[in-house]
């Protein structure tokens, strides 16, 4: 019955090709990143409960340009946010307090407040869309460990590639390697 | 769900078809085209159209004119009719609420018989059936009591009299037996004379209450503001004397408090003074009068009195001052043992400052001849209790609560065999009777009444008799039972053809080249015929001999019995509205009070609203204490008029009867029943009880909310320069807008309406220039920006097609500025205006408990504020404070939904359908005028349902009835701006200046209120607003108010008249 | 990362280290079938709950006549409450967003419980403005929705701010809040033994893994999340002053508010955390993770934003006796001596007084003595705003209409209701969400590294 049910709402990952070594150490994990950068193995995934200075070195990751995204998103909130204002006024014109009708200050604040809100949404999209997130199927074997304490770096690779980069990754003094060919 | 409202479509359609049916096939037993609509003619009648009906006031003797309005057949409102002598178009409080009596939901439905302890319904051919068989037996045993009735009804109850050999008793509460006697005395006319008080110069008021129930009050307040609008030479004082500062007092210039009882003495010490010294302008009979006035030398009389002799003779100077003045005495407030010497040494007073004929004058002398005294009536008492009295009818006489308890009219009825009690409503009489007839409403029949020389008012049916009320008027009944008892074979059987009959004496009298109808048509159509009457000559019949006043009783506290202004004698007490309205000294609803000097409450350690208690030999009574400093430390007053034990739902067990503490004592020289002039013993009380205030601060805090200027510094001011605006230009106050400094009114945009400048409490605003509570200074030749609509920048400046903003909203095109200006000065704090816009803006009366919570629905209120009340000068002011429709409103920009705004014609607009009740425009509301339906008092499935049928018959169909949670206020009756400009627009010609009218403007009975259009500035409210006087109420907010005051005129009595 | 000064705070008394490991299980402790305390806590929360919301009904079928409100009164606990909550909400986004920015790593122990208690806190105050209307049913109007007759809302109204900015906040907060919560729920995922427990996490979790890419642009996106709650926060609360300081009743009217309640918010919102914490940490356990370090640092904030307060009081009397507006003085006088000036000394001696005893490191360290204060200054946090309101609208211009406010029944229901409503989503909280930051406490802990690393 658990199983069964299990089976429903956990599908089993696809079948991967490559090889999965785990580390414990950090920067055990960064020189194999590094050697296997050298090997010329670019597409690496780095699975860490943590994210690590070392490891984002030795994968040259640059910065995350979810900040356009979000930029974008504020932009759009803060001249919407007035537009709304003066458009909700003049289509119906009505004294107010004597007030004149466009009046700036009332429509800076509802501006600054929509220009915070877009923002928000559009930064959580941008970043779910960058992340891949949300992630229905595995990009690479999965280990919950990574959650834990261990350091997994997924190798893609042909089946016949597997054992040469597995002796590599037990070269750098990964605890476990696993290949999947 | 949002808004439910009182009538359900089918209801409705229901009584427009009442209506329509009521008006097409006529009120009562006459044919529809015996109808004589008053401004309308009567050939067919328009929904939606209002009609009016001239009649006659009945809740008071005074019997003033009515105008009934009527929409789609039903009552709607009641005004005062312009035409009449008597009240000049203004109508009091009580008198509008006459309405509520008519659609009272505790009215008697069918004829009622004595069935063992309770009421049995019977039909009317029963019930008739009864009385006849009993009439018949009791010849001669008969005795109809009714209060006051005079013209045809008083004739055809003399006619039953005599046919059933029976007598006829008219016993009114307030009888005016004082009056009548002293004049009998002094003047040999047995009258109550016409105060003229406009044209008096000085008023010294006896404790007469002249503004609330004595005599004739609406005119009497009309006279008022005729006073208080002389300035020329420093005139128009207005000296109240008496032991407790009443609502007309409050509105003195100075207040002497004499012992309670000894106010004869003061009245005769003036007289010596004017008499010894040769003041004013000499009457024939000053030297006799001289001789018998000699014991009454001021320090005699302030010895009696404790009124110092300075005093007595100051105020003989100001009396005789200015010409022709006037006194008044009278009214329940001195009707004490010394009642009658009162009034007589009032009228000597007045006869040797020569005011007789001038200001006193007996050409429109109230008709209350006839009327009984109390000691009459108490013998006719004593008369049933022996058994002499078989059948008893009566109507609109209500001994066994307004008589005290040792008069014995408990007993009396009980020794009656056979009681008939011919009624609207059920009271504490008609319970004490065997059968009750159901008669119509004064405002369901037809009548007449000749309540003054010379005025004979019509009073005729409005609408058709209520469908759930099976009455018939009480003149039918009268004939019937004339008939019944053997006689009047003359007599037709319906009143209306009596009526009929009868004027045709009056026909013959005025009816010049007129064929009857024509007359009675035209008659009916202004309300009654009036002749011009001449003063008759009145001699002067000597003067009484006085003596030295004594109190009776033991206790050290004079006890004080004020008339009630809202309930008169008690019969107005089951009127809501009248209920709900504020006492205007305590500001009390819904209940009793005593009013006791703070100094008393002290030493009987008793604080504001607790519990005080009352004894006197007949009796005591305990009701919450309320601390006045207007009154004597050895005095304690109590309102008449509450303590019903059977009056319907809102009357019924509500405060105390005072009359309950009156000691055995008459005024001898009067027969008249002393209610002044005991003795009472005062304790802290036991009972828990609270004190309904609806306003319990009276202290302004220097907030310049109500403002005076003294008449010395006006003369001084308007001397100064032109009375315009450019006033206090010359004070260097800052003004809103350019060129306030030019002279034409209309261009005096400053934020500060001009007669600062004649200001004798600077306002902070205006004394520390530059700080942050006045508007900021406009640079030379700043525009006020197009949306900026106030009233004070007219239409002209305030909008040009170039600078104005709103492109759709058509402000470019508003033609009028609506405003109101209230002049302080007339206002007599009456309320008048309270009880017209309830009648007139489906306002819900909330009931006692709400009240306490605060929960009050007025829209306009009578704030009253006392900056010295104190034995002396004296300056109580009452502010009507209604929405203010301010320019720059604070409400409209906190209101998220735009449930408020500003319309194009000026108004502060409140939309009921948009409000989701956020409450934050009453929160922003600097005058707080804003009302809250806290409940759904417009839904009758609810408890809290105001309009118990059949009430709701009254609701103004213009109006909606408001939702719970809507938040309302003051439209200014947007309801008969948009009659006005219909009419006007039908007619293809403008808006006349006063065409239109506000509710509160059209009551007045002062004309305080003025309704208008700024921007016409012919208008009498342009010219109000931008007139002397004026000021606005919070000005260093602002906001820019629709709403002018006009400064209050104190009159310095003190040095004034040294001069 | 070896050299960072929390490391030391992180070891608990019996100096057991905490790897990387053992972290998960401490934190993951909570998250279990709850006992039977947590159950009777629960459904006695549930019952007042359901009193509270009898009252409710009440205002909406009756009226709010119910309620002890009146004129001049028209706003009292509703209102009060609608502050109360906002202003603990604040707190949570500020040790959450502001700290992060500032870098302040002790927040990490603490950001998740305040995040909590900012979403629901703003679902608590968000409540209030929803039903203290006349017409609950019409509250849509609020809100600027396009419509064949073109009635908009009037932005010139602060209450129409604060629709823009309460519901912008409650977003910003909730998806911050979400957000963070991704690597921590995916940790919990990989422990949950039942398949339906799984399944939801990895749904909270949107199959986080952890990849190098994934943590990339996830401390990309939130340090974003952190610099635009950081300015929000400041503006709510300023937006929600201004319901007051744009109206011009004595007693609101004045510039000074907005950073006066925005210091009172964090205040009370950090009394709040501390409230919460103590009691967790030591029914969990979890002292070594939330140190008496940390607890000291939030005291010093207390302390900090409690003199902010008085500051502002003070002022606020200052400029009442120094300005021109008669008025104004008269309410400040009526607010210390008239008919409530019970409430406001308990606000002042609450807010102001007793605060000054965290001036003494010794009862800063005293878990005791501090959840009684902190206990104290929500009591008085809640009286402040009580007395802002009431004794402003009972005294303002027009002294005809000066009327005392009574409280009712009704409004005891919204005061303990609304303390029901918050807990009883937190109580669910600290039992299925990690209440702890796994992933940012473990960014604390020293990485295990074979040169000169930890072995």
């Amino acid at each position: 019955m658990m199983d069964m049910l299990m089976k429903l709402l956990m599908p089993p990952p696809p079948k991967f090709y490559g090889v999965m070594g785990m580390f414990h150490y950090v920067d055990d994990a960064a020189d194999a990143v590094t050697a296997l950068r050298q090997a010329g193995h670019k597409d690496l995934q780095v699975f860490s409960p943590v994210p690590h200075h070392e490891i984002e070195k030795a994968l040259e990751q640059g910065p995350s340009i979810v900040r356009w995204v979000t930029f974008t998103g504020g932009l759009l909130g803060a001249t919407g946010g007035t537009a709304l204002c003066w458009y909700s006024i003049v289509s119906w014109p009505m004294v107010i307090g004597g007030k004149e009708l466009v009046s700036i200050p009332p429509f800076t604040i509802l501006g600054y407040e929509s220009m915070i809100l877009l923002a928000g949404l559009s930064n959580l999209l941008g970043m779910l869309a960058l992340a891949r997130l949300p992630q229905i199927k595995a990009s690479a074997p999965y280990d919950p460990r990574f959650q834990e304490d261990m350091i997994g770096i997924w190798v893609p690779c042909a089946p016949d590639m597997a054992p040469k980069v597995e002796q590599m990754l037990k070269g750098q003094r990964s605890l476990e390697v696993h290949v999947h060919a | 769900m949002s808004d439910s409202v009182v009538f359900h479509r089918r209801d409705f359609l229901k009584l427009v078809g009442v209506g329509v049916a009521g008006t097409a096939a006529g009120c009562a037993s006459p044919p529809a085209e015996k109808l004589i609509p008053y401004l309308v003619a009567p050939e067919d009648l328009l929904p939606g159209v209002p009609y009016f009906y001239a009649s006659t006031c009945r809740e008071c003797p005074a019997g003033c004119g009515l105008v009934v309005r009527t929409r789609e057949g039903r009552a709607i409102k009641l005004e005062g009719n312009a035409k009449h002598p008597l009240g000049e178009g203004g109508l009091c409080a009580r008198g509008q609420a006459g309405l509520q009596g008519l659609y009272d939901p505790d009215r008697v439905k069918t004829p009622l018989v004595k069935d063992g302890t309770g009421w049995k319904s019977i039909t009317w051919d029963e019930a008739m059936a009864l009385v006849a068989g009993k009439l018949g037996a009791a010849k001669g045993r008969t005795l109809l009591l009714t209060g006051l009735e005079t013209g045809t009804l008083r004739s055809l109850a003399g006619e039953f009299a005599k046919t059933s050999a029976g007598r006829h008793v008219m016993w009114e509460p307030f009888g005016y037996e004082c009056v009548r006697a002293a004049n009998r005395a002094t003047f040999g006319v047995d009258a109550v004379p016409r105060y003229d008080v406009g044209a008096a110069r000085c008023v010294i008021a006896f404790g007469a209450d002249f503004l609330e129930t004595f005599a004739s009050p609406v005119s009497q307040a009309r006279g008022y503001a005729a006073l208080r609008a002389k300035r020329d030479d420093g005139a128009g004082h207005f000296v109240t004397v008496e032991p407790r500062l009443s609502t007309t007092g409050a509105n003195a210039d100075e207040w002497v408090a004499p012992r309670p009882g000894s106010e004869f003495a003061l009245a005769l010490g003036l007289a010596h003074v004017i008499a010894n010294e040769g003041l004013g302008s000499a009457a024939a009979e000053r030297n006799a009068l001289k001789g018998s006035l000699a014991a009454w030398t001021p320090e005699v009389v302030a010895q009696q009195t404790e009124v110092p002799a300075e005093t007595i003779t100051r105020l003989a100077k100001l009396f005789t001052q200015h010409g022709p003045s006037l006194a008044i005495a009278g009214g329940i407030g001195t009707q004490g043992t010394h009642g009658t010497a009162l009034v007589a040494a009032v009228n000597v007073l007045n006869h040797v400052a020569g005011n007789t004929g001038r200001t006193v004058r007996f050409d429109r002398a109230l008709d209350v001849s006839g009327l009984a005294t109390f000691a009459q009536f108490a013998n006719e008492l004593a008369g049933m209790a022996a058994g002499n009295v078989d059948v008893l009818v009566v109507h609109g006489a209500n001994p066994l609560y307004a008589a005290p308890a040792w008069a014995g009219a408990a007993d009396a009825f009980a020794k009656v065999p056979f009681k008939v009690a011919l009624v609207t409503s059920r009271d504490e009489t008609s319970e004490a009777c065997d059968l009750i007839l159901p008669v119509s409403h004064a405002l369901e029949s037809f009548g007449d009444a000749w309540s003054a020389r010379g005025v004979y008012s019509l009073q005729q049916p409005a609408m058709k008799k209520l469908p759930m009320f099976d009455s018939r008027p009480l003149g039918d009944l009268l004939i019937a039972f004339t008939k019944a008892a053997g006689g009047g074979a003359a007599l037709p059987d319906s009143y209306h053809d009596l009526l009929r009959d009868r004027w045709k004496a009056m026909h013959t009298r005025f009816g010049k080249g007129r064929d009857f109808d024509t007359f009675w048509t035209e008659s009916l159509a202004a309300g009654g015929v009036f002749e011009d009457v001449s003063e008759p000559a009145v001699r002067w019949g000597g003067t009484p001999s006085f003596a030295a006043s004594e109190r009776a009783g033991d206790g050290e506290f004079a006890l004080v019995l004020t008339p009630s202004s809202n309930f008169y004698d008690g019969r107005g007490a089951n009127k809501p509205w009248l209920q709900e309205l504020p006492d205007m000294t305590s500001k009390t609803v819904w209940g009793s009070w005593a009013e006791i000097h703070p100094e008393t409450a002290a030493k009987l350690g008793v604080k504001q609203g607790e519990p005080l208690k009352i004894e006197t030999a007949a009796g005591s009574v305990e009701v919450p204490a309320y601390i006045y400093a207007g009154i004597r430390k050895d005095t304690v007053a109590i309102a008449l008029g509450q303590g019903h034990t059977t009056f319907g739902r809102y009357a019924t067990n509500r405060g105390v009867n005072a009359v309950s503490l009156l000691p055995q004592a008459t005024d001898a020289a009067s027969g008249a029943l002393a209610y002044q002039g005991a003795n009472a013993k005062l304790s802290r009380g036991a009972k828990a009880m609270e004190l309904f205030q609806q306003q319990a601060e009276k202290d302004q805090h220097g907030r310049h909310i109500a403002q005076i200027v003294p008449l010395s510094a006006l003369l001084a001011g308007s001397a100064g320069h032109g009375s315009e605006a450019p006033a206090h230009g010359a004070e260097g106050a800052p003004h809103g807008a350019a060129g306030a400094a030019k002279s034409h009114a209309g261009e005096a945009v400053g934020h500060y309406p001009a007669g600062e400048g004649v200001h004798v409490e600077p306002h902070p605003a205006m004394t520390r220039p530059g700080q942050h509570t006045e508007p900021k200074q406009r640079p030379e030749g700043w525009k006020p920006p197009a949306h900026a609509i106030t009233a004070f920048e007219p239409e002209m400046k305030g909008r040009s097609a170039k600078n104005d903003p709103v492109v759709e909203g058509s402000y470019a095109h508003a033609k009028h500025r609506w405003a109101m200006s209230v002049d302080l000065n007339s206002c007599t704090g009456c309320a008048a205006c309270v009880v017209a816009c309830n009648a007139e803006n489906n306002i819900p009366v909330v009931g006692p408990d709400l009240m306490r919570r605060g929960r009050e629905m007025n829209w306009i209120r009578i704030d009253r504020f006392e900056e010295r009340v104190a034995p002396g000068a004296n300056d109580v002011r009452f502010v009507p404070m209604m929405c203010q429709h301010c320019g720059s409103a604070p409400c409209e920009m906190v209101c998220p939904v735009y449930a408020t705004y500003h319309n194009p014609e000026g108004l502060n607009a409140q939309v009921y359908n948009r409000c989701v009740g956020t409450r934050y425009c009453s929160n922003n509301c600097p005058y707080k005028v804003r009302a809250f339906n806290w409940f759904d008092f417009s839904a009758p499935e609810k408890t809290t349902f105001a309009f118990p049928e059949p009430l709701n018959w009254q609701l103004n169909p213009d109006v909606t009835v408001r939702s719970k949670g809507v938040m309302e206020k003051c439209t200014m009756c947007i309801q008969r701006i948009l009659e006005g400009k219909g009419h006007a627009k039908d007619e293809e010609r403008a808006v006349r200046d006063g065409e239109i009218q506000t509710a509160c403007a059209q009551s007045c009975p002062a004309q305080a209120i003025t309704f208008g259009d700024l921007a016409d500035p012919e208008s009498a409210v342009h010219l109000k607003s931008f007139g002397e006087r004026k000021y606005w109420v919070f000005q260093e907010l602002n906001t820019k108010p629709g709403v002018t005051y006009l400064q209050k005129v104190t009159r310095d009595t003190m040095s004034e008249a040294q001069a | 990362m070896s050299q960072n000064p929390t490391v030391a705070a992180h070891e608990d008394p019996e100096k057991r280290p905490i790897t990387q490991a053992s972290l998960n299980d401490d934190v993951m402790k909570l998250i279990s079938l709850p006992g039977k305390i947590w159950w009777a806590a629960f459904l006695l929360d549930l019952l007042v709950l359901a009193v509270a919301l009898g009252a409710v009904r009440n205002l909406i079928v009756h009226g709010w006549g119910v309620s002890g409100f009146m004129r001049p009164v028209m706003w009292a606990v509703d209102i009060t409450n609608f502050v109360f909550w906002v202003g603990i909400a604040h707190c949570g986004t500020l040790v959450s967003a502001v700290l992060f920015l500032f870098r302040s790593h002790f927040r990490r122990a603490v950001y998740r419980i305040a995040e909590a208690m900012t979403v629901f806190g703003v679902l608590t105050a968000a409540m209030f403005p929803a039903i203290h209307t006349g017409r609950p049913w019409f509250d849509y109007w609020l809100f600027p929705y396009p419509n064949q007759r073109q009635l908009w809302t009037n932005v010139r109204s602060p209450l129409e701010w604060d629709v823009f900015a309460v519901n912008t906040y409650l977003t910003v907060s909730s998806i911050f809040f979400l957000v963070g919560l991704i690597p921590d729920v995916a940790a919990v995922r990989d422990r949950a033994k039942h398949p339906l427990m799984k399944f939801l996490y990895t749904l909270l979790s949107f199959g986080w893994t952890g990849a190098n890419y994934q943590w990339k642009h996830f401390y990309g996106a939130y340090l974003f999340f952190a610099a635009l709650a950081t300015p929000l926060v400041f503006s709510v609360h300023s937006v929600v002053s201004w319901d007051f300081a744009m109206a011009q009743t004595p007693g609101w009217h004045s510039t000074l508010f907005a950073p006066y309640f925005v210091a009172g918010a964090i205040f009370s919102g950090v009394a709040m955390v501390i409230n919460l914490l103590i009691p967790i940490r030591k029914a969990f356990k979890l002292e070594h993770i939330v140190t008496i370090d940390h607890m000291e640092k939030l005291a010093k904030l207390v302390l900090l934003t409690s003199c902010m307060v008085g500051y502002s009081y003070l002022t606020e009397f200052f400029m009442a006796w120094f300005g021109p507006n008669a008025a104004e003085r008269d309410v400040f006088w009526f607010r210390a001596t008239g008919h409530y000036w019970w409430a406001f000394w308990t606000m002042f001696s609450c807010n102001v007084i007793f605060p000054l005893l965290l001036w003494l490191k010794p009862f800063r360290r005293n878990m005791t003595a501090m959840f009684i204060l902190c206990i104290f200054v929500n009591i008085g946090m809640w009286f402040e705003r009580f007395v802002i309101i009431v004794t402003s609208l009972t005294r303002s211009f027009n002294p005809a209409n000066w009327f005392y406010y009574k409280m009712s029944f009704t409004e005891v229901c919204l005061i303990v209701g609304s303390f029901a409503w918050f807990f009883m989503f937190f109580l669910v909280f600290v039992r299925v969400l990690p209440a702890f930051s796994i992933a940012e406490i473990k960014e604390t802990l020293p990485m295990p590294k074979r040169k000169g690393g930890h072995a």
